[in-house]
């Protein structure tokens, strides 16, 4: 199993993202703290932790936390926008503390259409500089630069777009995450309109996942029901979770605090009851207040050959692999 | 030598004994038969006819108008069917001998589960094989029709095969079009024609691998597969009305918009660390030995 653990470091951030689901707060993570959670993790047995936020990389503390994860054994993993490690020297001194493996966050090739998102101008060329820097950087330290996209009104037709250009640009780049927007908490309550159709991403999705696929490059879907991609279920979060039986636990610098996450389904339309993949699909999350239950479509394939996929899989080489061990 | 005059179509009812999910005619279909429309007139000699509903077979008056097509010289007849009642062996034999030549049979899916939820009729995917076997025992030649979902476009290969090895002589994919049940729930029903797309060279490859005839959308790839079709038929143009919510396992208070959202969010240029950290994580500060959150 690769359970993973979510430390938010900081939760402000130097981007005002119209969708983020985790806005400001007063709190920031100290190097005690940190350590007593990462100490909580080892003792878990956790393959990992994630740093995030919040913008993790304005938190001075991120070289002494990752040294201390990695003398714990954990892969150290970090979930930014890029704007500081588009400054070499701090990406080096991230480098060079063994964090050696980064989830850019950008949301569009598109550089209006990033900027908007982001609501900071320039934010698309910072994201770009933190690739081209850990591009170099991949050639003295083992770096598996991935990239993160929330699937969103705005970049809901252009997914597929956006892998072709990241992919040209930076053949470094070992994996991809796309995350449905979380409409639950944070600003996409405000910002309504930036919730997606799943009928409008579920085009340029499907033809960004193959195009991944067949780039010998491999990818993560999260809050995406199977109906909306049947042809690699395989690769749900949700249903990776639920078919491994993987936990997450997340300490949120807010008043949640501790949240250790062991369900992964969410709420199911009554056609749900049909689908040949009920059990291991997670659903819709955040149902009916923002997403459309009607949306969704039985489905009639071999449920067997999904689970057999999964379990024949290895996310710890999966999900660590260096950019130097890609095509 | 093929005939290139148009079918012609004798509606015989909306009445039917499946609720497909796509069905173009609505609820027309349930409502409880009334007297059928009389639109047959007289039939011409070398016509090729095609009797069509809602579902013919429910109509008592399709054995007589058959045979009168027959023996007015039609030269095709043709009855578009889910072909249910013909499970029933006199059934198929009575429409053989009235003169019918071939039915239009709708299947919706490769395997029980997913024809009978585009049905909506537990057990009709059972009858609909047995009808055919039945059918072709008593002589009848037969294509099968598909509407192309969200739920069975993936499968269109299997259901191609399971179509030849059930007898057919062709295939026809029609698309879901947005009219009675299926603009109620489109989202549901109507797949991305872009992804289906995608699937469609595989599906021509294994119909002609097969020797089956194959109409795709409105147009035949092989001409002679034409003859097993009758179309789409009556469809229902009342404006679709607005999709009925549709009920979920959401509670209430899932749906309901949290208040006063921007709340959440607090700005502030000092940032706590230290003591107040361990209010928000108060397991992982408990003294040695105590059970950890989690």
């Amino acid at each position: 199993m690769a359970n993973i653990g979510y430390m938010q470091d900081v939760r402000h951030c130097n981007q005002y993202c119209r969708f983020c689901s985790h806005p400001e707060t007063e709190y920031m993570l100290d190097v005690e703290t940190a350590k007593k959670q990462i100490d909580d993790f080892a003792r878990r047995e956790y393959f990992g932790i994630i740093l995030t936020g919040g913008e993790p990389s304005l938190s001075p503390n991120i070289p002494e936390i990752t040294r201390y994860a990695v003398s714990r054994g954990l892969h150290v993993r970090m979930i930014t926008n890029g704007s500081k490690i588009a400054e070499m020297p701090i990406a080096r001194s991230f480098a060079e503390a063994g964090l050696h493996h980064y989830h850019i966050s950008i949301h569009s090739c598109r550089p209006e259409v990033e900027d908007y998102l982001t609501g900071v101008k320039g934010s698309f060329e910072k994201a770009a500089q933190a690739l081209a820097n850990l591009s170099l950087l991949a050639k003295e330290f083992p770096i598996a630069i991935n990239i993160n996209t929330v699937i969103n009104a705005d970049n809901a037709d252009h997914l597929d777009e956006n892998v072709r250009y990241f992919i040209g640009k930076f053949p470094e780049i070992s994996h991809f995450v796309w995350n449905n927007l979380d409409p639950s908490m944070g600003r996409a309550e405000t910002n309504r309109d930036t919730a997606p159709r799943h009928r409008n991403f579920e085009v340029s999705l499907n033809r960004a996942m193959r195009f991944v696929h067949a780039s010998g490059r491999t990818f993560r879907v999260e809050r995406v029901p199977l109906c909306f991609m049947t042809e690699f279920a395989h690769c749900s979060t949700e249903t990776r979770k639920i078919i491994k039986s993987e936990e997450r636990t997340v300490h949120f610098l807010d008043e949640k605090g501790t949240i250790r996450q062991t369900d992964f389904r969410h709420l199911k339309a009554p056609a749900c009851g049909l689908c040949s993949l009920d059990d291991i699909c997670g659903g819709i999350f955040d149902i009916g207040s923002f997403y459309d239950p009607a949306e969704l479509a039985p489905l009639f394939v071999d449920k067997e050959a999904i689970v057999r996929k999964v379990l024949s899989e290895d996310d710890h080489a999966t999900l660590a692999q260096p950019a130097a061990a890609n095509p | 030598m093929l005939s290139t005059a148009p079918m012609r179509t004798i509606f015989l009812g909306f009445a039917c004994n499946n609720h497909c999910a796509f069905c173009s005619q609505g609820e027309q279909g349930a409502a409880p038969p009334g007297p059928a429309p009389q639109r047959e007139g007289s039939f011409a000699r070398g016509e090729d006819v095609a009797f069509v509903g809602g579902e013919p077979t429910l109509s008592e008056r399709l054995l007589s108008a058959a045979a009168d097509a027959k023996k007015a010289g039609a030269r095709w007849v043709l009855v578009q069917t889910n072909a249910r009642r013909l499970c029933y062996p006199d059934y198929a034999r009575a429409l053989r001998a009235a003169g019918v030549d071939a039915l239009d049979v709708s299947l919706q899916g490769s395997t029980p589960a997913m024809h009978d939820y585009h049905t909506e009729v537990p057990g009709s995917m059972a009858q609909t094989v047995a009808g055919v076997r039945r059918a072709r025992e008593a002589g009848l030649r037969f294509g099968v029709s598909t509407v192309v979902t969200r739920s069975n476009f993936r499968h269109l290969v299997e259901i191609a095969r399971l179509a030849r090895s059930l007898g057919a002589e062709a295939l026809s994919l029609a698309e879901a079009a947005p009219y009675g049940r299926a603009a109620r729930s489109r989202d549901r029903v109507i797949p991305a024609p872009e992804l289906v797309a995608d699937v469609i060279p595989a599906v021509s490859r294994e119909s002609a691998r097969l020797g089956l005839g194959l109409r795709l959308f409105g147009r035949s790839a092989s001409p002679a597969a034409d003859r097993f079709f009758a179309g789409l038929g009556e469809r229902n143009e009342t404006p679709a009305l607005p999709a009925a919510p549709a009920p979920s396992r959401a509670t209430d208070e899932e749906r309901a918009p949290k208040p006063n959202p921007g709340l959440g969010e607090r700005r502030v240029r000092e940032k706590i660390s230290g003591p107040a950290l361990a209010a928000i994580f108060p397991k992982l500060f408990a003294p040695e030995g105590t059970e950890t959150n989690g």
